[in-house]
């Protein structure tokens, strides 16, 4: 007697889709020898069969209803497309928005820092400024520091403010034939010459930046000096012949305003 | 157009090239059509059930990733654009056959319209699951794994609804329409 199980097994080998032990007990087994006759002529029947085609008119109708409906399915792949790319323009412009932050804010920073630098080196390398004079100086406390430019000169130590200005006062013909600002060792004679107190936390030099408390159109000079024991900064501004010096200490208290 | 293969013809249509989608749709509706045919069990409904099919592939186009050869995938949608038209049919009249007249003295002739009228009862009083894996493995010659992935069922299960599909029109063919277990084969 066959049952579902026999017919699994005859049905296998009929399709190739049985083992090698399947396939030999099938050929021993003359109940499921017949059955497999049995079965491969309902395969043969349903294999062979032939099936008419369909009518041209039909098959030209069914494609051309089928792609009627395309466009919808276009339309909707085109959305799912449009969804992704919107999502990929709305991540690149914020890529793109941090990108140009970055490029402007670094710009911006170079900026402030070259108008600082650049005032404060022109102001020591040029011999001719403006011919405005400043007279009215002491008046009102500079600003606060705003920002930091770097130590453009190390003028030197002085025990007091009188040996500063006088210093000044023999660079003043420095100034005006347009020669670059004072280097260590002019600072240094002056020093030699001028005083002989010691700065209290080493020398001028060790000011690694020079705060911008004031900012004279006209200045013609930025240094650093040791003025009885504290670091301060020296502002030289004017036209020819009528500098003015300001003196502040490092926190931009102004400490001295004269004309030299 | 009709020179490329299936990937290029499939690419094209997915990109929107209808000449392209026109190429493909027919190279593969007399395929199609016949897997209709055979599960339909007769030509008004098999000709419904393939015009569905090629909609549902025009527009199931945009899914179709690949993974499978186009014609599988076809199969697939196919098969249940048929199964949803057989199951709408059962809720209207049933079309009656026309047979063709069987020209005067061509026994052959007559002799595959009997076959095929007994083919189409034998195949309809299948279970619908049944009849699908048998006209998938016997008309469409897919092997077992190809129509699981047709019909979403494990491969063993083809195996088991062919196997009784198969006896059942075997058995219906022969006369003898009683369960396996209730049969006795002589043996010689």
């Amino acid at each position: 007697m066959t049952d579902y199980t026999d017919d699994e097994l005859v049905s296998a080998v009929l399709d190739g889709e049985a083992t090698e032990e399947e396939l030999a007990r099938v050929s021993r087994d003359p109940e499921l020898s017949a059955r497999l006759r049995e079965l491969e002529a309902a395969r043969d029947l349903v294999a062979s069969t032939p099936i008419s085609a369909a009518p041209a008119t039909a098959r030209d109708d069914a494609v051309a209803r089928a792609i009627a409906v395309m466009p919808a399915s276009l339309e909707a792949r085109r959305r799912q497309n449009a969804r992704k790319s919107r999502a990929a323009r709305v991540v690149a412009i914020a890529a793109a928005v941090v990108v140009l932050a970055a490029v402007v804010g670094g710009i911006l920073a170079l900026a402030t820092r070259g108008r600082t630098q650049s005032s404060a080196t022109s102001a020591a390398a040029s011999g001719s400024g403006s011919s405005s004079g400043r007279a009215d100086t002491g008046a009102a406390l500079p600003p606060a520091p705003a920002t930091a430019a770097p130590v453009t000169t190390d003028l030197g130590s002085y025990a007091s403010r009188e040996a500063l200005v006088a210093s000044l006062r023999q660079a003043a013909f420095g100034l005006e034939s347009g020669a670059p600002s004072q280097g260590p060792e002019q600072g240094q004679d002056r020093t030699a010459t001028g005083a002989a107190q010691q700065p209290a936390a080493g020398n001028a030099g060790e000011l690694s930046t020079v705060p911008s408390c004031a900012s004279h159109p006209d200045t013609r000079l930025v240094g650093t000096a040791v003025l009885a024991g504290r670091n301060v900064v020296v502002f030289v501004y004017g036209s020819a012949g009528h500098e003015t010096v300001e003196v502040y200490d490092t926190s931009c208290t102004l400490l001295l305003t004269q004309p030299l | 157009m009709s020179g490329l293969d299936d990937d290029a013809l499939v690419a094209a249509a997915q990109g929107g090239d209808p000449s392209a989608l026109d190429a493909l749709l027919r190279r593969h509706y007399d395929r199609l059509y016949r897997l209709c045919r055979r599960l339909a069990g007769n030509d008004a409904d098999a000709l419904d059930a393939a015009q569905e099919a090629l909609i549902a592939i025009a527009r199931g186009l945009h899914n179709f990733d690949g993974r499978s050869s186009f014609a599988t995938w076809t199969y697939r949608v196919a098969t249940n654009a048929c199964l949803d038209e057989l199951r709408r049919r059962h809720r209207r009249p049933i079309p009656t056959e026309e047979v063709s007249p069987v020209s005067s003295g061509s026994r052959d002739e007559a002799d595959q319209v009997i076959d095929r009228l007994s083919l189409d009862d034998a195949l309809a009083a299948l279970p619908m699951d049944f009849r699908a894996a048998v006209v998938l493995r016997d008309v469409c010659a897919l092997d077992y794994s190809e129509i699981a992935s047709v019909l979403g069922i494990p491969p063993g299960t083809v195996r088991s609804r062919i196997a009784r599909g198969r006896a059942a029109i075997a058995d219906r063919l022969s006369g003898n329409s009683q369960r396996p277990d209730d049969r006795q084969i002589p043996r010689p």
